[in-house]
């Protein structure tokens, strides 16, 4: 090389940092630009800002060099993750995204920073709020306060937010002295993340129900959130300190011959997905190869097919909505045949509409309207199709459809317990 | 054990859908399994037969007649005009209304975006109105801000194959700087919902001020048109109101507007990915994505399960039909000089790799041919017989899977346009038989 020509400036960067770079730029080489990324985002389609998936991930990721600087764009993906699950490359589209938002935490201003690492870790705000639910539910759903949260926060005034249970789904399951049954042949670890633990504990009670009738020891490990909220938002760090906690608690019990099965499918594609693409830790792939969807395990084995199923209590006609993060791990609607056939429950099939909520996006102000205009195709599908009441396995889809039609949403785990006959 | 299914298609696109939609039919159960979207979405939405043909310049008019020409060893040879018929008959009944082109087993012309007449045997009914047979004059616009559409260019270019109509192009601004971010997707949705185009320019819902998408976009068709009779506008006119938006606009302005064919994103293509994938809930196919074959579990010489996500996961199934694609599709992979069959590791034929390519880009290239060998019930085979396309000493590599779209081999679907008609013609065909064996 001749010497007036200028060395290449090499960026200042650890070297992690410039391995990950390098990893995402090569994840974007297979890309040829077919555009079915751009043509499953629900968000670009009603966000005129919003240039979608294929500029956010391989278009912008095979021109970064040791440093990350990606457009700002990225804080308006919602993370249902519909074109990481569409690729027909098999681009990494979820990691880039993820890595994307980390770095774009530092540019948010102070308010939304506080906001979003609010939401991101609500787990531990609903522990808090959860040792006093009747108050915390009266201050939650306070005009005033709720006004404020949105004037203060950006956090939207026109959700009601998701009212606490008297009992938490672990103080029940503590109360009862955990597990009925005992065996080492069959045994699962219920993990039912923040949601069911606070919110929705007739989820976590129909789970228990459901697999001990079948037969099954039944665990409560300890467990942190998921990550999801974490990813979506950015917070890589939180979410790895909670991976941390979840994979150590599981593996352990994976090793005594438990599998771990979730009711909430964005859980189990953290865990199984998500958790081996971000986090190098001992035992994360024992746990990603052993994590499975609270009715995809049961279909997998012999109990439930052996079972004698009832339609007492069941409604005649139920609309049911798959939510993106279950049809990523292609574990949506997977009880319709078994409702269908042996519970003899009408189930309208609503389609691939996304909810328009996914997670936290739905709750923060400035994308409200893009959320509420996202699921409203899904609306009209649910007051179109026969009966008021509806199933999704994700908790937020669930908010979001009984925010936009008052319908009861449940989780088909709960149908399921309904029709099993105890014998 | 996981619930055996009859039938077990792996595969999401033309080939597998139709496979699935014919297994249904025949009243078995039916698993549609497939790792990602297929790149339906991104086609052009046009459905064609056979288009193209060794030795000859222009495009096919006839079809029926020429597929008795082709090579013993392409999938469509044997199959005879009754079933291909037939087979499409399913397609059009799946698709309703949306699709124009039954009525006749001829090919029509429809011009693309850059203009050139492109034969196809199906079409969506918005293309009807463009096409050349129709011999009316006309008038090719692209949108200002929408890249990859020139009226004027596209026009020039279909005028140089002399058509008995005269052809002019124009651009019209409508929506001037105010394009959003993703123009092509969030133009239909507000095409779709007739949002008003707002006051700030961008279209946001109902409740903003200004003019509807539709009475914006027909004044500017307004101002350019020249008293042509028909109008072709970039396939951007909404997602599910396609009609709707199409009457008002031929209402404004007077004339019939058709779409032409775009690249991706393309809308066409994800209305048919809608019609079909409506048409297979209505059904009672199960459709399964984010499902990574990784393997399977075979019992002497036939399929007893795939393996999902690394063995975690297993589907059962008593039938299996392969509709995994091409090179393109990931249905076949280049490795070490070979194209082989990554998931059940089938015999492949290809030419030898010094022939893979010729050096005139635009020629018709050897590597295209490569696929899968079948028997007469589209049961791959695992030896490749002789070069005359005959397969002595060529058994079913296993007894219940078929093969159908463009994982087989025997044809150049890129050169033929024939990709749609196999898709159509093999997997029809796939799906019926698997359901028959399936279910007895």
């Amino acid at each position: 090389m001749s010497s007036d020509v200028p060395e290449p400036a090499v960026p200042d960067v650890d070297q992690s940092l410039r391995l990950e770079v390098a990893f995402l730029r090569g994840q974007s080489d297979p890309c040829y630009k077919c555009s079915t990324c751009d043509s499953v985002c629900p968000v670009a389609t009603v966000d005129e800002d919003f240039p979608g998936p294929k500029f956010q991930g391989p278009e912008q990721w095979r021109l970064q060099r040791g440093t990350i600087d990606v457009d700002a764009s990225i804080d308006a993906c919602s993370n249902c993750l519909r074109c990481h699950a569409a690729c027909p490359e098999d681009v990494a589209l979820a990691e880039m995204h993820n890595v994307a938002r980390e770095e774009r935490v530092a540019d948010r201003s102070r308010l939304k920073y506080l906001r979003d690492r609010l939401l991101a870790n609500y787990g531990t705000l609903a522990r808090i709020g959860s040792k006093a639910p009747r108050l915390t539910n009266w201050l939650a759903n306070n005009r005033v306060l709720r006004g404020l949260g949105e004037t203060l926060l950006g956090i939207t005034a026109e959700r009601e937010a998701p009212e606490f249970a008297h009992e938490t789904f672990r103080e029940w399951w503590g109360d009862r002295g955990g597990n009925t049954i005992t065996r080492t042949d069959k045994r699962v670890a219920y993990f039912h993340g923040d949601y069911a633990n606070y919110h929705t504990p007739e989820v976590g009670k129909a789970l228990v129900q459901v697999y001990e009738t079948l037969g099954y020891e039944v665990a409560v490990p300890p467990q942190r959130c998921s990550g999801t909220p974490m990813f979506a938002n950015g917070f890589l760090d939180d979410a790895e300190r909670a991976a941390r906690v979840n994979v150590r608690e599981l593996s352990e019990l994976i090793e005594e011959g438990y599998d771990v099965v979730a009711t909430c499918t964005s859980c189990s594609l953290a865990l199984r997905e998500e958790y081996p693409s971000l986090f190098d830790i001992d035992g994360i792939e024992t746990v990603a190869e052993h994590t499975f969807d609270a009715v995809e395990y049961l279909l997998e084995g012999e109990e439930l097919e052996a079972a004698s199923l009832g339609d007492e209590g069941l409604p005649e006609s139920i609309s049911y909505h798959s939510p993106c993060h279950a049809s990523a791990q292609g574990v949506d609607g997977r009880s319709i045949p078994v409702l269908e056939d042996r519970a003899d429950v009408a189930v309208t099939d609503l389609g691939d509409d996304c909810s328009g909520m996914s997670g936290t996006y739905g709750w923060k102000a400035e994308r409200y309207d893009s959320s509420m205009a996202i699921g409203a195709d899904l609306f009209d599908e649910m007051t179109a199709a026969p009966g008021e009441r509806a199933m999704t396995e994700c908790p937020t889809c669930a908010m979001q459809m009984e925010h936009g039609t008052g319908y009861d949403v449940s989780h088909p785990i709960e149908l399921l317990a309904d029709a099993l006959v105890e014998e | 054990m996981t619930r055996r299914y009859d039938v077990v298609v792996i595969g999401a696109g033309l080939a597998g859908r139709m496979a699935a939609l014919a297994a249904a039919e025949e009243g078995v159960s039916v698993l549609l399994v497939s790792e990602s979207e297929s790149t339906m979405r991104s086609s052009t939405g046009l459905v064609d037969l056979l288009g193209y043909m060794d030795g000859r310049t222009d495009p096919i008019a006839e079809p029926f007649d020429s597929i008795p020409e082709l090579p013993s060893s392409h999938p469509l040879h044997n199959r005879g005009e009754s079933a291909i018929l037939e087979a499409f008959g399913l397609f059009d009944e799946a698709v309703g209304d949306g699709y124009r082109g039954g009525h006749t087993d001829r090919n029509g012309l429809i011009p693309t975006q850059l203009g050139t007449p492109t034969p196809t045997a199906r079409y969506p009914r918005s293309f009807e109105a463009g096409l050349l047979s129709r011999g009316e004059e006309m008038l090719l616009l692209g949108i200002e801000g929408l890249p990859g559409f020139d009226g004027p260019f596209a026009a020039r270019e279909l005028a140089s194959y002399d058509p008995p109509f005269d052809v002019s192009g124009g651009t019209i601004d409508p929506f001037g700087s105010t394009l959003p971010e993703q123009p092509r997707l969030r133009l239909a949705r507000a095409l779709d919902e007739n949002e008003r185009w707002g006051a700030g320019g961008q279209p946001n819902g109902a409740q903003s001020a200004g003019s509807r998408t539709r009475a914006r976009l027909a004044a500017e068709i307004e101002r350019v048109h020249d008293g042509q009779n028909r109008i072709g506008l970039p396939a951007v006119l909404g997602r599910e109101r396609t009609q709707e938006i199409r009457d008002d606009l031929a209402d404004a302005v007077g004339v019939s507007i058709f779409e032409y064919p775009t690249d991706p994103p393309s809308l066409p293509g994800i209305r048919l990915a809608d019609r079909l994938d409506r048409a297979l809930r209505n059904r009672g196919v199960e459709l399964r994505t984010g499902m990574e074959v990784s393997g399977v579990s075979i019992a002497e010489s036939a399929i007893e399960h795939l393996q999902i996500d690394g063995g975690t996961r297993t589907v059962r199934g008593r039938e299996f039909v392969l509709a995994t694609g091409g090179l393109i599709g990931g249905g076949l992979v280049e490795s070490d000089g070979r194209i082989v069959e990554p998931l059940l590791g089938l015999t492949v034929s290809h030419p030898e790799r010094s022939e893979w390519v010729r050096e005139d880009p635009l020629a018709r290239q050897p590597f295209a041919t490569a696929g899968l060998r079948i028997d007469q019930s589209l049961r791959p085979l695992d030896s490749l017989g002789n070069s005359d396309g005959r397969h002595r000493n060529s058994n079913p590599q296993f007894d219940n899977l078929r093969a159908c779209g463009a994982v087989l081999g025997g044809y150049d679907l890129a050169y033929e346009h024939s990709a749609g008609g196999v898709a159509i013609a093999t997997g029809v065909r796939a799906g019926r038989l698997a359901a028959q064996e399936g279910s007895t």
